[in-house]
């Protein structure tokens, strides 16, 4: 039988929160287990999805922050305020932002703070 | 004019005011053959317009599924640029087009975009009304019963088959028996007409070139000037096929609520009902009979309901509906043709087998109906052609025994004379309607044997000449007709003294 991405990550996800076997373990299983399925290849999309599932069951959010150049540590310093321990925090780096930042929650929500979004609503 | 442009953007730039929000956004999961998958987005809601940021631009796309995990979404625009992973934008806006009098003359697609190459419709001034595509039909209260005639300006459909503005009229037949000519007629007829009706044409996956050439007729007989044309060519990709319809019909309201009648033709509802079967197997949902999905009835029946005739008090405009279905191989008792038979108020059937007999319009008069264009039929047309289906129906059933006959009497000979000359008076060529005053003249004439005399292949000569006899030198006739609307015994008297002239002079 095959198994979506999402079975997969919801079956990581619940696995992870009950604490019950240790990290090396599961995650030894996991390969295995995608390994027989021939699956391999959807492990990152698996493991990301596990995790924005775990971070929504722990009340916990998955935040992307996108911007053009990659950021210097007074502004991560900046935009980590806003964020709560325990969040999952990304980085991305898009050239063709220009300048400004994008952030992304649970993909969900974005606030788009970007020269680029600036200029085509200048523009358009 | 560069200076100009330099102030437009300086203009732009110190008006620009930052208006930072958070946009609800999802991502683009699958994209092919114009259908999204798209993750997040879930509180969208169904039929909302989405906008998917692609390499090269911004597209828009229509939210159709909207499932426990994902939104199945269909492209409306060049889906090649979207990419697995592009973002897609909440517009919180239900998909709508531009509507107003400036639409008049031109060739618009399902979006409301010019196709004519005479510029955009609407000018900076203008603040055109947003009509959505799809919207609810007026219910109970807001109807009142068919009462005004929608003349056709073909003898064969206004004397047996009327139809009433307001009314869902079917035109069904196999391909090429002229349900597109008899839909222009309908069109032109309507120049001389008292109340004009605005005349909406929707092609639904026709050739550019044939909508290219029905333009041109209609400019070409002026009809134009109080027509729209919207069209989803058979190159433009299936979701404008399957809006097509909904964007007349919401141009139609616009016209409909002003208090304004307007008709609406969908040319035709078996290319719409393919269209909408391909996006629904490409959006994965549950095939039932011929593989249309199981809403294909209420597809066509939430369109063809909101033609109506309008109460008194919301301005008793009107929006009459002339949907067209193919048929194969005269095969009515297919899937769309019995639903669109049993939602509209009756069909015109057109038939091969007649068109190539040389009977055109081809109507089978037989299985053609009209359920309540009757009360709308004029009462001089009711007095003339009240008898007229009976004697065809006599007519046939006389022919049809002549074939088994040797030796057949004078009266039987006589009566299938008569029939003969109806029939041929029935015969009209295209893009020739006539008014209702000079059909109501002619049939009077042929259904009381006042042409009997005459040969049945003569009656296209004799049929002009008496036209001509009576505009030029009987116009008060002609125009007593036109506004009374009825015939009473003294206009009765003399119409019966300019035919015996008439026929003492052939």
């Amino acid at each position: 039988m095959k198994y979506k991405v999402k079975d997969y990550a919801t079956a990581l996800a619940e696995i992870l929160s009950e604490n019950k076997f240790s990290d090396k373990k599961i995650s030894q299983g996991l390969i295995k287990l995608l390994e027989r399925q021939n699956d391999l290849k959807k492990s990152k999309e698996i493991i990301d999805l596990a995790e924005f599932l775990l971070a929504k069951k722990n009340n916990k959010k998955s935040i992307t922050f996108e911007t053009a150049r990659e950021l210097s540590a007074s502004q991560r310093k900046t935009l980590l305020k806003s964020t709560e321990k325990g969040d999952i925090i990304k980085e991305k780096i898009n050239p063709e932002l220009i300048a400004g930042v994008k952030i992304i929650v649970d993909d969900e929500k974005q606030l788009d703070q970007t020269l680029l979004k600036k200029i085509n609503k200048l523009f358009n | 004019m560069s200076q100009e442009i330099l102030e437009k953007l300086k203009k732009s730039i110190q008006d620009y005011k930052e208006n930072p929000e958070w946009e609800e956004v999802g991502k683009v999961v699958e994209s092919g053959d114009g259908i999204l998958k798209i993750s997040g987005l879930s509180k969208v809601g169904m039929m909302e317009l989405l906008s998917v940021e692609s390499e090269k631009e911004q597209v828009k796309v229509l939210a159709l599924n909207l499932e426990e995990d994902s939104v199945g979404g269909l492209v409306l625009g060049e889906s090649s640029h979207i990419k697995a992973g592009n973002t897609v934008k909440r517009t919180k806006q239900l998909l709508s087009l531009p509507v107003g009098d400036q639409l008049l003359g031109r060739v618009i697609d399902p979006l409301g975009n010019a196709l004519d190459g005479k510029g955009p419709i609407f000018s900076a001034k203008d603040k055109p009304q947003y009509n959505f595509l799809e919207n609810d039909a007026p219910n109970v209260l807001a109807r009142e019963g068919v009462n005004y005639p929608m003349h056709t300006g073909i003898k064969a459909i206004d004397a047996m088959i009327p139809v009433g503005r307001g009314q869902r009229e079917l035109i069904i037949g196999d391909r090429g028996t002229g349900k597109t000519a008899v839909a222009l007629d309908v069109i032109i007829n309507q120049k001389e007409e008292e109340n004009r009706p605005i005349c909406i044409y929707v092609a639904v996956g026709q050739k550019e070139s044939k909508v290219a050439k029905i333009v041109q007729t209609l400019k070409e007989q002026g009809a134009l000037d109080y027509t729209i044309v919207v069209s989803a060519s058979a190159s433009s990709p299936a979701a404008y096929w399957y809006l097509a319809p909904f964007a007349g019909a919401a141009i139609g309201e616009y016209f409909r609520d002003k208090g304004k009648d307007a008709l609406v033709i969908y040319d035709d509802l078996s290319k719409h009902a393919w269209a909408y079967r391909q996006i629904s197997l490409l959006l994965r949902r549950a095939p039932g009979r011929e593989a249309y999905p199981g809403d294909v009835f209420y597809l066509h029946s939430r369109l063809l309901e909101r033609s109506a005739k309008l109460s008194k008090e919301l301005g008793g405009g009107s929006l009459t509906a002339l949907p067209i279905i193919e048929t194969q191989l005269g095969d009515v008792t297919a899937y769309i043709p019995t639903n669109v038979i049993s939602i509209t108020d009756g069909q015109i059937y057109l038939e091969s087998d007649l068109f190539y007999q040389g009977t055109r319009p081809a109507v089978n008069v037989g299985l053609s109906v009209s359920r309540v264009g009757g009360s709308a039929q004029t009462k001089a047309m009711k007095k003339v052609a009240g008898k007229l289906r009976l004697e065809l129906a006599q007519f046939r059933e006389l022919q049809t025994f002549m074939q088994f006959a040797s030796d057949v009497d004078e009266v039987t000979k006589a009566r299938i004379n008569k029939g003969r000359i109806i029939t041929e008076i029935l015969k009209q060529p295209d893009l020739q309607p006539i008014s209702f005053e000079k059909q109501v003249l002619v049939l009077y004439a042929a259904l009381n044997g006042h042409f009997n005399k005459f040969q049945p292949k003569e009656m296209k000569q004799i049929e002009a000449k008496y036209l001509e006899y009576f505009s030029d030198l009987h116009k008060d006739i002609v125009d007593e007709i036109k506004s009374k609307r009825q015939i009473d015994e003294k206009l009765e008297e003399k119409i019966k003294e300019v035919i015996e002239k008439f026929l003492a002079a052939n």
